[in-house]
This record gives C-alpha cells, sequence and structure tokens, in this order.
C-alpha cells in the first residue's frame, strides 16, 4: 500500500431523555376501563386458566 | 396507588410515552378489580410478587435507544412490557392478562406520537371496536401459548405455531427469546391499522 491512512473510531452514546409526565387519574383510569371492557373476553379467558 | 396528582408516566423529547413502575401498578390493580366482576377468584391473592422487576423494566425501557421509525418504536416499547411481564412474573398471578393490557395500553398511548410523527393516521383494534369475540379468543389462547415457552411447556406446539407465521425457529428444543419476541412484535404489529 503507498501511504497509510489513519482514522479514529468515535463511540457516540445516545442516551434518551425522558421528562415525567402525569396523566389525570380521571382520564388514565377512563382510557383502562374502555380498553378493558373492549377486551373482556380476552380477559375472561385468561382469568379462567 | 393513584397519585393526589395523577399517573405518572416518562416521555422522550419525541413524544414516546413510557410506563412507569406506578402506572403498571395502577394499570394491575383496575386489571384485578376488573376480573374481579367474573372470575370465581381470591383477589386477595393478587399483589406485587417482586418488585424489582417492574424497576428493572422502567429502567430498561429508559435505557433503550429509540432511533427507528416511531410505529416501530412505540411496537419496541409494548413488545418489552409483554415479554418481560409474561416472562418474569412481578404479579402473584394475573400476568398474562396484564402483559397483554399493559402492552395494548401504551401503545394505545403511543399512538398520537406514532401519527403526529408520521403524518398517517393509525388506529389500534382492540380499542377501536373492532376486535370481536374470535379474534379476542384468539389472541388469548395465542398468548397462552407463548408464555409457556418459559416454562419449556407445549414446545411442539409452540414450534409449529411459530415455524406456520413465519418465524424461523431450526427445531423445537432450539426456541429463543428472540424468536417469541419475534412473534409477540407481529401480534401487535397486525393490530395497528392505517385508516
Amino acid at each position: 500500500m503507498s501511504g497509510e491512512k489513519t482514522g479514529k473510531v468515535r463511540t457516540v452514546k445516545i442516551t434518551v431523555q425522558v421528562t415525567s409526565v402525569q396523566i389525570s387519574n380521571g382520564e388514565f383510569q377512563e382510557r383502562v376501563k374502555m380498553l378493558l371492557d373492549k377486551n373482556r373476553e380476552m380477559i375472561r379467558y385468561l382469568a379462567k386458566k | 396507588m393513584l397519585g393526589s396528582n395523577g399517573v405518572q408516566v416518562f416521555k422522550t423529547n419525541e413524544g414516546l410515552i413510557l410506563p412507569t413502575k406506578q402506572s403498571l401498578m395502577e394499570l394491575y390493580r383496575m386489571l384485578t378489580e376488573y376480573t374481579r366482576e367474573f372470575a370465581n377468584t381470591d383477589v386477595m391473592h393478587y399483589g406485587l410478587r417482586y418488585e424489582g422487576i417492574l424497576t428493572m423494566l422502567e429502567s430498561r425501557l429508559q435505557g433503550k435507544r429509540y432511533v427507528k421509525g416511531p410505529l416501530e418504536n412505540a411496537l419496541s416499547v409494548s413488545e418489552e412490557l409483554a415479554f418481560r411481564i409474561m416472562c418474569e412474573h412481578p404479579f402473584t398471578d394475573g400476568n398474562k392478562r396484564t402483559a397483554l393490557i399493559s402492552a395494548f395500553f401504551f401503545l394505545i398511548m403511543n399512538l398520537d406520537y406514532v401519527n403526529r410523527n408520521t403524518g398517517k393516521r393509525y388506529a389500534f383494534l382492540p380499542s377501536a371496536g373492532n376486535f370481536d369475540l374470535g379474534a379476542q379468543m384468539e389472541r388469548a389462547k395465542q398468548m397462552e401459548l407463548l408464555a409457556a415457552w418459559n416454562d419449556q411447556r407445549r414446545t411442539r406446539e409452540l414450534y409449529e405455531f411459530l415455524t406456520g407465521n413465519g418465524i424461523r425457529v431450526r427445531s423445537k428444543n432450539r426456541i429463543t427469546e428472540d424468536h417469541i419476541r419475534q412473534y409477540l412484535r407481529k401480534f401487535l404489529k397486525e393490530l395497528v391499522v392505517e385508516n
């Protein structure tokens, strides 16, 4: 080979920045309840196993 | 378990929502109460088996690199939830139910993030009212079969199921975590439809 190539390996660490947010109790419960109602038979099946 | 200010979750800069231990325990509590309506089980039996599993799950989700597309990122959160709760059993009972419902819940919570960042309109079938009885039973049975992997049960049946659904597994004795995760992701992705 003619000449030399030099290089540096650079490691970039990607960190995920998160912030804490609050879902109101009412909204959380409403969303969960709706999901449970729409999946009632699936939950019932798994509960009886 | 409800906080005075509400239920805490985490949000990344891009808007991806990640569960906290508190939010998962509240989901579990509500699911347990709901199950009480029709299951002949002793609700006093329900509780946290090992809190450390939820702590680890919370930090594992925060430590992930969400560098794929928005839908893939949202699916990744729900797949992790479903897999860890199903296999590591943080609760004394109802882990399969909680695995599914928490995966569903956070996929729904993340649809706004997905739609905002893709400019598309995705909907999630189990919350859109198009998840009929047959579809629910099918998913419940699949979850039961996937959960059997952890105890090395029903391996032939699981092997045939996975290979029949396009997951490449060499033999029934070589079903790995990755195979189960691949199917869970496929399972969840099939429930997200573009309107």
